[in-house]
């Protein structure tokens, strides 16, 4: 009798310790995968504050930079087709990264131009500009740690098990440069 | 990471009761000074403390923010008063996931520092000097702000609040003791005579020494959190700017200037990035460490700074130190532990010897550069660095032994 009960107690503390364990990795995945939603969210809006200002940068360097239309032309249409939202993450990462490349070439090429170089409203829209740049990339780099953290979380056991059960899947990193860049340069003679 | 916020609260909570207990302590002593040698003194006196400490608590709980701002002669700026500073710390907000803009400050002073505060993320705030505006570039500025962020991010800024709060209230208990037995003299000296006898006066003495050593304790405790903070601040720092050469740049530019912001006090000094102040009360690890242990990191093949790799750097330059975090390294933010990558960095590191030796005697030279180093150049290439302490009219070469002029 007297054991029968110990044992009845014994299994309804274990059952207790087993839901509260339940309950605590649920929710951690649950705020994790939040954490990844929500560090999208901020990329998307940098990008986005990224494709506002470069009407007014092409709209202020074309009268200075006479002789660069192609690389205006460029700026432009790198960020007509990164405007378009594609829900494939790792194709935006790619047009961004060509807006990025047409940005960085466009401020290379402002240096030959003191005039613009001297302009109030160009170097305000330069850091505005270069600002954004860096804080398109600190989104990215908290989002891929967001992310890495969310994946270990729905890999690793015993919360794998959890995250199959509720159906947890692993998110997708932002990568830096698309895969044919990164690797190594090949030199021919 | 984690681990360490989570140390941050306990230690911020072990504070606050064992700062109380002290200050019950200082309090019931103050009371058998001012009043008499009796049980209800040291009673009224342990109440009188609380209440002091229970009122400044309150006090920092609700405006100690502003308080502090104030005391340093911080005003808040816009966007358009200075956009770089304020899209630098907007990049730091977004790099370290801080959920809320902190507010920007600057104060007009010549000398370089800055110092964050906030009990709550909600209320960040970050303020800088006009000086430090001046002398750092761009990716300086964000070394540092990503410093004071990171204060914000481990809750150092709570710790310091309350901390601060904790030695403000002894210090101005045993402030009202001195002021009051030296009014009171003689009213306390006839109740002693009538009651206490000779037993009572050696207890209040003891009483008044432990008075004049508490503020300075207190602030002994303080100053020694603090200190264990900024390394944990640079670590993260790293972590979130990528860029060790950065903040390494910049507190060797901020230690050129030896003046302190003519507004900081000893309650602020700990909440700066750096403190130029004498070595005993040393609020700050020395800056030279600090430069050198980033320097080591920037020089380390694997390009992603992480905890484990700041804390491989200080071993480097304190091996026999006590472990730099309480606990195993926190986990890198977002870097999953590669063993294996790890062993071949090691290996790696050891063949380029040349760039190795190199990269310290860089490290070195800048270092000895700050602190008044002469450099002679000898006709053999050799480049002899005097300290100055050294006092001889001459020198002799190392190696060819020639003599030179110092």
């Amino acid at each position: 009798m007297i054991s029968g009960i110990v044992i009845l107690g014994a299994m309804i503390v274990f059952g207790l310790i087993a839901v509260v364990f339940l309950v605590g990795v649920y929710n951690a995945l649950v705020t994790l995968r939040n954490a990844v939603k929500n560090a999208w969210a901020q990329i998307e809006v940098q990008l986005k504050r990224r494709h506002d200002l470069i009407p007014n940068l092409v709209e202020t360097a074309k009268g200075y930079m006479k002789h660069e239309r192609e690389t205006l032309e460029a700026v432009t249409q790198a960020r007509q087709q990164a405007v378009t939202i594609t829900s494939d993450v790792s194709k935006q990462a790619q047009n961004e990264n060509q807006l990025s490349q047409t940005l960085r070439s466009l401020f290379a090429l402002s240096e030959n131009y003191p005039d613009l170089k001297a302009n109030q409203n160009f170097l305000a829209l330069q850091e505005e500009l270069t600002s954004t740049e860096n804080k398109i990339s600190f989104a990215r780099q908290f989002y891929n740690d967001s992310v890495m953290r969310f994946n270990n979380q729905v890999e690793i056991f015993p919360s794998n098990l959890i995250a199959q059960a509720f159906h947890f899947q692993k998110e997708a990193f932002f990568e830096v440069e698309n895969e044919a860049e990164r690797q190594a340069p090949k030199v021919s003679f | 990471m984690w681990e360490q916020i989570e140390a941050n609260k306990r230690t911020s909570q072990f504070l606050i009761v064992g700062m109380c207990l002290f200050l019950l302590l200082v309090g019931s002593f103050a009371g058998v000074i001012l009043l008499d040698n009796s049980f209800e003194a040291g009673l009224v006196g342990a109440i009188l403390g609380f209440t002091v400490w229970l009122i400044l608590f309150l006090i920092a709980q609700i405006g100690g923010e502003s308080i502090l701002l104030g005391v340093s002669g911080a005003h808040e700026i816009k966007k358009e008063d200075h956009p770089q500073l304020y899209n630098i710390v907007e990049e730091m907000k977004i790099a370290s996931g801080l959920e809320h803009m902190p507010r920007v400050y600057i104060i007009e002073d010549p000398s370089p520092n800055a110092f964050a505060t906030g009990l709550k993320q909600e209320k960040a705030a970050v303020a800088v000097t006009t000086g430090l505006l001046e002398r750092l570039n761009r990716s300086e500025l964000q070394g540092v702000i990503a410093h004071e962020i990171s204060h914000v991010i481990n809750r150092d800024t709570y710790l310091m609040l309350i901390a601060g709060t904790m030695v403000g209230s002894v210090a101005l208990i045993s402030e009202m003791v001195f002021r009051g037995s030296l009014y009171g003299g003689s009213r306390r000296s006839s109740s002693r005579n009538s009651e206490g006898g000779s037993g009572g006066t050696a207890l209040a003495l003891i009483g008044l020494i432990f008075l004049i050593l508490a503020p300075l304790a207190a602030r002994v405790i303080y100053f020694a959190i603090s200190r264990k903070r900024e390394y944990l601040a640079d670590a993260s720092a790293v972590q979130f700017t990528r860029h060790p050469e950065g903040l390494a740049q910049a507190l060797i530019k901020i230690s050129e200037v030896s003046e302190p912001p003519s507004q900081m006090t000893p309650i602020t000094a700990p909440m700066y990035i750096h403190n130029p102040g004498e070595e005993l009360f040393a609020t700050h690890p020395p800056i030279q460490k600090r430069v050198q242990v980033l320097m080591e990191l920037a020089g380390m093949k694997d390009d992603q700074p992480s905890y484990e790799n700041y804390a491989r750097a200080f071993a480097k330059f304190e091996p026999r130190s006590e472990k730099l975090w309480d606990r195993t390294p926190p986990v890198p933010l977002g870097l999953a532990p590669k063993v294996n990558q790890l062993q071949t960095i090691h290996l790696a590191e050891e063949n380029p010897l040349e760039t190795k030796i190199q990269r310290k005697r860089s490290t070195k030279a800048t270092l000895q550069k700050i602190h008044d180093f002469i450099q002679i150049e000898c006709d053999c290439e050799t480049t002899l660095k005097i300290p100055p302490a050294y006092h001889g009219e001459t020198i002799l070469c190392p190696y060819c032994g020639k003599h030179h002029q110092t």
